[in-house]
């Protein structure tokens, strides 16, 4: 008898419980419109610590809770840069001396932002027992890579602090996207006396012993849960910030995404190629604005030029351009991004401007152009065949099989097994490792012939050409190009050039690199779709700088 | 007894070193390590510092050695993917809610499930029985995954009445927020019902024919008076003895529930932890796991003697 009352009760209870907490209070109401962001992000941050830079969800959070010399804007759709930590600048006549004037500046905890602080994080960056991963991407500094390698030391750096509001940094060679660089979150300033107090291990996340310099500060991190960002009322220009609150939430999960739009308790969205049809009809209800944003991806399908690949065809000329003519990007954007993205046949995104000059209208698509002569299955075999002859193997087509490695179980390996099958007539073999380390092993022992993969430069053509010089630190997965003529147009560009020369030689390379050598197939520049409440102002999206910039939004 | 519980305990110790070891080894042997990953885009020679950084570089035996010697002194170091965060943090942050998460789901399915197995098995073969049978097949059929998806989807986000995300923190960890434990509970604990219903009509179909039921049926009891005093408590032993292990394995968190609902618990750790290779946390995790399951197994033979008296623990 007790038995049976006593599972009733209990059954009972919790229906009624159900019941009257659920009807109870309202759930929770869509965010209140006093000044508060609400935004995701799909992965936490690793780190708070601005020179360990890693990911865009770091960038995204650091570019607004720190400041440096400059800041990347939307003007007319096109990025800006803007001085935020400088006041003013000078640059010496060959372009190798810029000497910066910071403005007044506060930390959160009153303290001023000094050039030493600047000149901190520059030795920090490059000191080689840090191992920071962005540091290679200073070695336009004097003395960066001597002292980076262990070769050099931190007083040969070539930054210095020339009195508390005046920084010089001297460049080993010219390097004309230095400001938009500057930009980036690993070169804003840092404080020592912080870090060294606690240690770098726990300054990676410890947000009580933090100090921040930018319009917001971090208030508070839950992991893989929420990050809540505050106005920051001593940064220099806190008149103009109206937003009070910032939240992130760290989901991943498209459909909780989804539902979070629905309910107003997010704000704004940067969507994935497969979210885009879900939030394009959430979009018609009125609720939401959205736009196009062109981003500063290249991605693109590599081809192993290390030892050939499985077979050892790669490493031949032909063989390299008759699989890049049989490949259609705008039949890639569609399989694999829903259309997102935006085709390319350079491997320097199309919308970089250079000066005033746009880069697509000047350089052209060579690789294009070719692609029209080649346009029959029977043209593009014929030179497939000459390439396969050339190495001395059979031209028997139904012999040769291209590996894909890949790591998920992705829509590019499918699509590319249907479109070398109908262009080119050749088998491709999807291998899929079970996860990255496994996937990592399998590249470096070149277990491939294809792969792809994606790169992100910044807002100098040189920054996705220089990838392919043949020293390189980054050959190991992007195929092993290895051109003399490539390199030495490359090295050119170290001298001061004048933008016009520097255009003659952007050409060249391009097409050196995808029409001449075929070293790589450019497939899509990343185009984000972005979601935004109609109730957020000004919210800001640039190709350069952060996902979102949100210093100057409001909230109606 | 007390002689039981220290062979048990020292029986624990060696069976969690030598899983320990084990999973050790078994992680280095498969390709790739915790930082193939993050190091992938590095040069050379910033790669080669990371590595010496974090000691992985030196041989296995050595790390071996420097692991089971930390683990001695309770520490399994720092997550290799993530420095600030160690077993001990983990524990100590995230269990909390998984532990909660998975108890409302026992106590959500498991009290509903014995109910409908008892119906089941007292109107045996009558549509009630097929109906509890369907039912079980249905709910056994249907992802946790898939359920906590359609409920976020539709009563949080479409209705409003609970929120899309989110678990209770700070001192409303383990007794307040209940609003937003609904969904994932429900989510989760309707995996259980099938289960344990069907466990237990079996169990009581089984028990049902046994000898001195129908003694007590020729003895002049009543039904109910049979079905409860007789074959319910006989019929317990195999749900207690898989209740202790559902109990370890449910507090260590539901992965899908615990992502879709951003509950800050211990399961979506563990698996990124595998796929990074992330020895640290798989080692902690390990044993930890290993600890809970022995440490219910105990007990599991300690409530069976009070279940059924003609049980008794032998200790040579």
């Amino acid at each position: 008898m007790k038995k049976s009352h006593w599972l009733t009760a209990l059954i009972t209870g919790v229906a009624l419980a159900t019941l009257l907490v659920g009807c109870g209070s309202k759930g929770s109401a869509s965010s209140s419109s006093a000044q508060t962001l609400n935004l995701t992000e799909e992965l936490d941050p690793t780190t708070l610590d601005v020179n360990d830079m890693r990911n865009t969800n770091e960038n995204d959070i650091l570019s607004e809770v720190q400041e440096g010399l400059t800041t990347i804007e939307s003007k007319n759709g096109k990025d800006k840069v803007v001085l935020t930590g400088a006041k003013s600048y000078t640059k010496s006549a060959d372009g190798l001396t810029y000497t910066f004037k910071l403005r007044d500046a506060k930390w959160s905890d009153g303290k001023k932002v000094t050039a030493q602080q600047y000149v901190d994080s520059f030795r920090r960056l490059l000191k080689k027992e840090n191992a920071f991963s962005q540091a290679t991407g200073a070695y336009f500094i004097k003395g960066a890579e001597a002292y980076n390698t262990g070769k050099g030391s931190a007083e040969d750096l070539g930054v210095k602090a020339l009195n508390a509001k005046t920084l010089q940094v001297q460049l080993a060679y010219a390097h004309p996207s230095l400001l938009s660089d500057f930009a980036s979150v690993i070169y804003y300033p840092v404080r020592l006396d912080k870090i060294n107090k606690v240690g770098n291990k726990k300054w990676k996340t410890d947000v009580k012993d933090q100090v921040f310099n930018g319009p917001f500060k971090l208030t508070s991190w839950k992991k893989n849960d929420k990050i809540t960002l505050k106005k920051n009322n001593t940064y220099w220009n806190a008149k103009k910030v109206k937003l009070q609150t910032v939240t992130y939430t760290t989901t991943n999960k498209a459909s909780t995404v989804l539902s979070l739009m629905q309910s107003g308790q997010l704000d704004a969205l940067s969507a994935s190629g497969k979210q885009i049809s879900d939030f394009n009809k959430l979009a018609k209800s009125n609720k939401l604005v959205s736009r196009k944003q062109d981003g500063s991806g290249t991605t693109v399908l590599i081809m192993n030029q290390h030892n050939g690949g499985t077979q050892g065809l790669f490493k031949n000329t032909k063989v390299r351009e008759a699989v890049s003519l049989s490949i259609n990007r705008q039949s890639y954007n569609k399989a694999v991004n829903d259309g997102k993205d935006q085709p390319t046949y350079t491997m320097v995104p199309q919308s970089m401007n250079v000066g005033s000059t746009n880069y697509g209208e000047y350089v052209g698509n060579p690789l294009k152009d070719l692609q029209a002569q080649y346009n029959t299955k029977a043209k593009r075999q014929a030179l497939l065949k000459e390439g396969l002859k050339e190495l001395g193997k059979s031209t028997d087509l139904s012999k040769l099989n291209f590996v894909y490695l890949t790591v998920d179980d992705d829509d590019t390996g499918t699509w590319l097994k249907q479109e070398l099958d109908q262009q080119l007539g050749v088998k491709v073999t999807i291998k899929t490792a079970p996860d990255v380390p496994s996937f990592v092993k399998s590249r470096n022992d070149n277990q491939y012939d294809l792969l792809d993969n994606g790169w992100s430069g910044s807002a100098d053509p040189n920054s996705y050409l220089s990838l392919w010089d043949s020293n390189n630190g980054f050959q190991q997965f992007f195929g092993g190009y290895n051109s003399k003529t490539f390199d030495d147009l490359d090295a050119k560009l170290n001298a001061n050039l004048s933008t016009k020369e520097r255009l003659a030689l952007y050409k060249q390379l391009e097409t050196q690199l995808v029409a001449k050598d075929f070293g790589v197939v450019p497939l899509t520049n990343s185009q984000s779709r972005l979601y935004i409440n109609k109730s957020v102002k000004n919210l800001q999206s640039t190709v350069f700088g952060a996902t979102f910039n949100y210093t100057y939004a409001s909230k109606e | 007894m007390i002689k039981l519980i220290v062979r048990r305990f020292i029986e624990l110790l060696i069976s969690t070193f030598l899983i320990a070891t084990a999973t050790f080894f078994l992680i280095s042997a498969v390709p790739g390590d915790a930082l193939s990953a993050q190091t992938d885009k590095l040069p050379a020679a910033t790669r080669a510092q990371v590595y010496k950084n974090t000691g992985l570089n030196k041989p296995v035996m050595e790390r071996y050695v420097i692991t089971m010697n930390n683990m001695l002194h309770g520490q399994f170091g720092e997550s290799i993917a993530d420095p600030s965060v160690t077993m001990s943090s983990l524990i100590r942050d995230r269990l909390p809610a998984s532990a909660r998460l998975g108890i409302q789901q026992m106590l959500l399915g498991i009290p509903l499930g014995l109910l409908l197995g008892i119906l089941a098995a007292v109107y045996k073969n009558t549509w009630i029985d097929r109906a509890v049978t369907i039912l079980a097949l249905f709910l056994m059929s249907f992802p946790s995954l898939v359920l906590g998806l359609l409920l976020q989807s539709y009563f949080g986000g479409k209705l409003g009445w609970f929120p899309i995300i989110g678990w209770p923190s700070g001192d409303q960890l383990w007794w307040g927020g209940w609003i937003y434990t609904i969904l994932p509970t429900i989510a989760g604990g309707i995996g259980y019902i099938a289960g344990y219903a069907r466990l237990l009509k079996n169990s009581m179909v089984d028990v049902a024919s046994s000898e001195y039921v129908m003694t007590a049926r020729a003895k002049g009891l009543s039904e109910p008076q049979i079905v409860l005093h007789h074959i319910v408590r006989n019929a317990f032993i195999p749900i207690i003895t898989s209740l202790p292990v559902t109990l370890a394995f449910g507090i260590t968190g539901s992965i899908f529930i615990e992502s879709i609902f951003v509950i800050p618990g211990i399961g979506q750790y563990f698996v990124t932890a595998l796929t990074n290779r992330d020895v640290p946390i798989i080692m902690g995790e390990t044993v930890l796991l290993a600890i809970l399951y022995i440490v219910t197994m105990f007990i599991t033979d300690l409530l069976y003697t009070v279940v059924d008296p003609r049980i008794k623990l032998y200790d040579n």
